[in-house]
């Protein structure tokens, strides 16, 4: 697993095995502070996408 | 001697004025984050799957994989995984071991229209908690049974608490996501922006 600020707002984080990207997860903070979005992609051989929104608690 | 006493106390009280609001002043990524479920937009993995009698192969990214014949007997072990999959009502029942040990139990069943497909699978990871995976999937084609093409369209995961833990210390990161397949973790973070609050 490795984290890289992509932005000033944002933190990619990326797992891997066995050398391959297995799992990148995007972390975008909202301006306010109060909300972070993040994007999730799995790629091939069974690629998927999901987007949610967190709230400060 | 008073004067310079006095002198110093004030300068301290300033400084405390001042440097307090700083210490008090949190990384705005650090905390906690609540999940909000209405948010949640899912564009799940498609696979094909090929039934018969005597089993069924699945097709990821157009690489099937082994055949999984369900015969109640142990299937022959594919990169030292063993396989015995039942039949069982309107679907199966698959058990996958290695070295002697279960790693998940899974349960993939039919809906009686044929058209929606569940998996609920028990994980049992090596070092971690068993957890509860399932999946539900609706019919792009195909079809009657098993075979056809099927696009996953939902995911809940046992031990997802809908919470995700964030703690940005200097140059490492504290993380840990709502399902907790994934541990918690810290590692370097590879720096080329400032992030916010820093």
């Amino acid at each position: 697993m490795s984290v890289k600020q992509d932005g000033p707002r944002t933190l990619k984080v990326t797992y891997s095995i066995d050398g391959k990207v297995a799992r990148e997860n995007t972390f975008v903070l909202s301006s306010d502070g109060k909300t972070v979005k993040e994007t999730d992609i799995t790629p091939a051989p069974s690629p998927s996408t999901m987007s949610v929104t967190f709230h400060k608690s | 001697m008073t004067k310079m006493c006095r002198t110093s106390l004030c300068a301290l009280a300033t400084f405390a004025a001042f440097a307090l609001p700083c210490v008090a002043q949190q990384n705005p990524w650090n905390g906690s984050w609540k999940l909000d479920r209405s948010t949640l937009k899912y564009d799940g993995p498609t696979v094909s799957v090929a039934a018969d009698d005597s089993g069924f192969t699945v097709t990821r990214g157009g690489k099937a994989g082994p055949k999984v014949v369900c015969d109640g007997k142990p299937n022959a072990p594919d990169n030292g995984v063993i396989t015995t999959c039942s039949k069982s009502g309107s679907g199966y029942e698959v058990e996958n071991t290695r070295d002697g040990k279960q790693i998940n139990k899974i349960k993939i069943e039919l809906s009686p229209d044929g058209k929606k497909l569940s998996r609920t699978i028990d994980i049992t990871p090596p070092d971690g908690s068993p957890y509860t995976l399932t999946t539900t999937s609706k019919r792009l084609s195909g079809g009657p049974g098993f075979s056809g093409v099927w696009k996953e369209t939902s995911f809940t995961e046992s031990q997802d608490n809908g919470v995700l833990t964030i703690e940005v210390k200097g140059d490492s990161v504290d993380f840990k996501e709502t399902r907790s397949r994934l541990p918690v973790s810290s590692t370097a973070l590879q720096r080329p922006h400032r992030l916010a609050g820093q």
